[in-house]
């Protein structure tokens, strides 16, 4: 197990998972698979260079849907080159965002099939916010 | 030790890319290795793109090894001979029993 993760419960930690969301919130939990439980979660939407916040509660992450877990010091301000605005203003352009994300990642599995490879990465057509 | 643990044990404080799975890609100094080629990076680079400010702002990130596709080394970092060497012996012993 890593020495460095335990010391980071308590803080504020950004949560990148696999499937390309970034969650922020309270690490209350963790064990050796890297299984976190989170408390206080917003659901951070990022189109070029506006955001918006869901707030999502408390959250229990499988480890293997983690990609990274990065600790940001409460004294930088990673906001300050961004725009906040409201989550419908932000809703359409990021839904047309990962619409066309998830368009091109099937065109890339057909293409790999057509040479008998098979896609590794997790096509979901059906993905939700 | 494992060998690609070992691998990674020397290239500590080193600079690494590491390219993941969800298609990002971040360049750090590695800090920290363990079995499961779990990574900490510090003084962690992107590529400019605005959804992954919060990685270059950070002051350490973990990578979750099982999420890695590619890491990028620099060759002057690895000692290629020593390294097929290990990897020769490893599989001699293996098949001594």
């Amino acid at each position: 197990m890593t020495q460095r993760l335990p010391e980071l419960v308590d803080y504020q930690v950004y949560v990148d998972t696999r499937d390309g969301k970034l969650y922020i919130g309270t690490l209350r939990s963790i064990d050796e698979n890297v299984n976190i439980i989170l408390e206080a979660v917003i659901q951070r939407l990022i189109v070029k260079n506006k955001f918006a916040d869901i707030p999502v509660g408390s959250l229990f992450l499988r480890g293997d849907s983690i990609c990274t877990i990065s600790y940001v010091s409460s004294q930088t301000d990673i906001t300050k080159k961004m725009e906040r605005v409201e989550l419908g203003d932000l809703i359409e352009d990021y839904t047309a965002e990962r619409t066309r994300e998830k368009q091109n990642e099937i065109r890339l599995a057909e293409h790999l099939a057509e040479k008998g490879l098979i896609y590794e990465g997790q096509i979901d057509p059906q993905w939700s916010i | 030790m494992p060998l690609f643990m070992s691998l990674f044990q020397s290239l500590l404080m080193k600079k690494i890319t590491v390219e993941m799975k969800n298609d990002a890609v971040v360049t750090g100094i590695l800090q920290t290795v363990d079995h499961h080629l779990n990574l900490y990076l510090e003084n962690v680079e992107t590529r400019e793109q605005q959804d992954q400010i919060h990685l270059e702002a950070a002051k350490f990130i973990f990578v979750r090894g099982s999420t890695i596709r590619y890491i990028h080394l620099c060759a002057s970092d690895v000692d290629v001979f020593v390294l097929e060497d290990t990897t020769r012996r490893d599989i001699r012993q293996e098949t001594d029993i």
